[in-house]
């Protein structure tokens, strides 16, 4: 019973992924398969990078698959053994997120001599070239904190807490630093995955950082979920009209609070385009060899009053920007 | 101390809350913010004490409390549902899981921590699927809601199931039964007590009790994704074992406990880095005083109200 299905899957595999290498086909991207290796789809910000290497694969008509490791898992291993099978299954290409560059890169290596067209999204602007990958697009995150803090100090923020909720993360550390580079005082609390997952522990985390330095004027977010989370802990501790709260990712939510000022602005960074410039450049590269000389940036875009009424309406085209 | 371990866990509390309040100020037992989330997991710590006094075990209420939330909101903030009719439903899932937790457990005939661990990644990866399928996200956000303050009310919930299930356990006959299916099933059922019905109860309650917090978080934080509850579970059963595993009573006290530890490390400016050691050091603590008073209640009845 298996057996006639395994045959199936692997001629069908050869079929669509070997057969452009051998011959000349009239179409230069009839038959590519474009593996994007991202988050877990359990966070929205992921859905819409999946939506968006869709939306490539049907406009440029190849295939996509999507693959993530799962939301509790080792994140760093499993998403080197999700690197190692695309090669394996023969894609022709790999859109992936270099999160952890210590575990991914020698295998991101592999994969560029194996001869696999790779990408990297959303996470690995600072080893792109150096793993041979064609691109990087996404955003530079140690920027992200920066411009976060400059715009914070502009509104009069002094002394701010960074909530970290993926401990051990570079990607969220670099954030927390390039804050730390744009305001004097910086605190950093992480969360423990048990309390990331707990909306109640999370608002009482935040709200305890806040009573334990009642000097703190600022609170900066690295998800759209905490942002909201975070706006209730000020409240809590009744000073709304002290502490200002900012963010990193959209969701409905994070958008009509910046649209009626309870939030100072989000920092976007498209994940949608994200998925879609990841493999409109694999598929570019594959077809016709050509290739941006820079890293593509998707953000950081800041979505503050001016502009948040107008995200707000595209936001409705299903989860475009995140989170609805 | 040694015949009641829930004495243990009340002076650990009682040390705890001095010593955060020495900390911190008065402030934190006088406005106290862990009171919310302490009601939070006493809700669900209160009916999975008494599965575990009658021997069986629940893995899947925090998956539980996710599907909940996620039928919540996708019911009220995506097709735009009354309210009541969004956590009426969110309630009737959490049911429907409860039963097919008991059903399966008496059916199989499988430890319940297996046949809970599978029923966890089933609802978990139910609510992923269906959440996309449906929304096509994982996060949906509630309309707006005025009327919510009468389902939101964590601490009064709590001491509602409480009383109910220290009532129950300790004055009835459905009480006895629970505690006679922990002693040995066997002999409980040729006694001629109805295992299979005690049983179903028992996980249907704890469900419900998952729905239910699940239902109010979605109300407070005007939204849910479907990650939500994931650490939720461990909470509850720290809860339950740190509290004795044998009443209502030391459930509530481990509640307390795990809320007042979870404020207390942030309040007092430690910084979160400590919350996991801060966890570590009380699982081994109540280990030792759980081992300490077996060994010394060993003519003592198993079981007390």
């Amino acid at each position: 019973m298996r057996t006639p299905v395994t045959l199936l899957l692997i001629t069908a595999l050869a079929a669509s992924a070997c057969t452009p290498r051998h011959q000349a086909p009239p179409d230069p991207s009839a038959g590519i398969t474009v593996a994007v290796i991202a988050g877990p789809l359990s966070d929205p910000f992921f859905g819409a990078v999946k939506s968006g290497a869709e939306r490539a694969a049907a406009d440029l008509r190849v295939r996509v698959d999507y693959l993530a490791p799962a939301a509790s898992g080792e994140l760093g291993a499993e998403l080197v053994r999700l690197t190692r099978s695309a090669v394996a299954n023969k894609v022709s290409a790999i859109a992936l997120g270099d999160y952890y560059p210590d575990q991914q890169d020698p295998e991101i290596r592999r994969a560029v001599d194996a001869g696999v067209t790779v990408v990297l999204v959303n996470s690995g602007e600072p080893s792109w070239q150096k793993v041979g990958a064609t691109a990087y697009v996404g955003q530079d995150e140690q920027r992200v904190g920066e411009l976060a803090g400059q715009r914070m100090a502009e509104a009069g923020v002094r002394r701010a807490v960074c909530v970290n909720h993926v401990p051990g993360s570079p990607v969220m550390a670099q954030r927390c630093a390039g804050l730390r580079t744009a305001l004097s005082h910086v605190t950093e609390i992480t969360l423990a995955s048990a309390e990331a997952t707990n909306p109640t522990a999370t608002q009482q985390a935040i709200s305890g950082a806040l009573s334990a330095d009642p000097l703190v004027d600022g609170v900066f977010t690295l998800g759209s979920g905490f942002a909201e989370l975070a706006m209730r802990a000020v409240d809590s501790v009744k000073r709304a009209d002290k502490v200002r709260v900012a963010t990193t990712d959209l969701s409905t939510g994070v958008l009509e609070s910046v649209r009626d000022g309870k939030l100072l602005f989000a920092v976007d960074q498209q994940p949608y385009l994200q998925g879609y410039y990841g493999v409109q450049v694999a598929v570019q590269q594959i077809s016709h060899g050509l290739r941006p000389t820079t890293p593509v940036r998707t953000g950081p875009l800041v979505v503050d009053r001016a502009n948040a009424a107008s995200v707000l309406a595209h936001n409705r085209d299903g989860g475009i920007r995140g989170a609805r | 101390m040694t015949r009641r371990p829930e004495l243990a866990t009340g002076a650990g509390v009682v040390a705890l809350l001095v010593l955060f309040t020495a900390l911190c100020g008065p402030g934190f037992v006088l406005s106290p913010q862990w009171i919310v989330q302490a009601s939070e997991i006493g809700v669900v710590a209160v009916p999975l004490a008494l599965l575990v006094i009658a021997g069986e075990f629940d893995l899947s209420a925090g998956a539980v409390l996710g599907a909940a939330s996620m039928t919540t909101a996708i019911a009220h903030g995506y097709f735009t549902a009354p309210l009541w009719l969004a956590a009426l439903l969110a309630l009737a899932v959490g049911v429907a899981a409860g039963l097919l937790n008991g059903v399966l457990t008496v059916l199989s005939g499988l430890p319940s921590f297996l046949v809970t661990l599978v029923s966890m990644l089933l609802v978990a990866g139910a609510t992923l699927g269906l959440s996309r399928a449906i929304t096509g996200t994982s996060g949906v956000t509630m309309r707006s809601t005025d009327a919510a303050v009468v389902i939101d009310a964590p601490t009064v919930w709590w001491p509602v199931f409480a009383g109910a299930a220290a009532f129950v356990l300790s004055c009835t006959r459905f009480g006895n039964w629970v505690q006679a299916l922990g002693g040995n099933r066997e002999a409980a059922r040729l006694l001629g007590v109805p295992t299979v019905r005690v049983r179903l109860v028992l996980f249907a309650t704890t469900s419900l009790a998952a729905a239910l917090v699940g239902v109010m978080q979605t109300i407070r934080f005007a939204g849910a994704d479907v990650t939500r509850g994931q650490g939720f579970l461990f909470a509850c059963v720290t809860a339950v074992v740190v509290g004795g595993q044998r009443s209502v009573l030391g459930a509530c006290l481990g509640s307390v406990l795990c809320a007042v530890i979870s404020a207390g490390v942030h309040q007092a400016g430690w910084g979160s880095d400590w919350a996991p050691l801060a966890w570590g050091v009380l699982l081994a603590l109540s280990a030792g005083i759980g081992l300490a008073s077996r060994a010394g209640s060993a003519t003592v009845s198993r079981n007390s109200p």
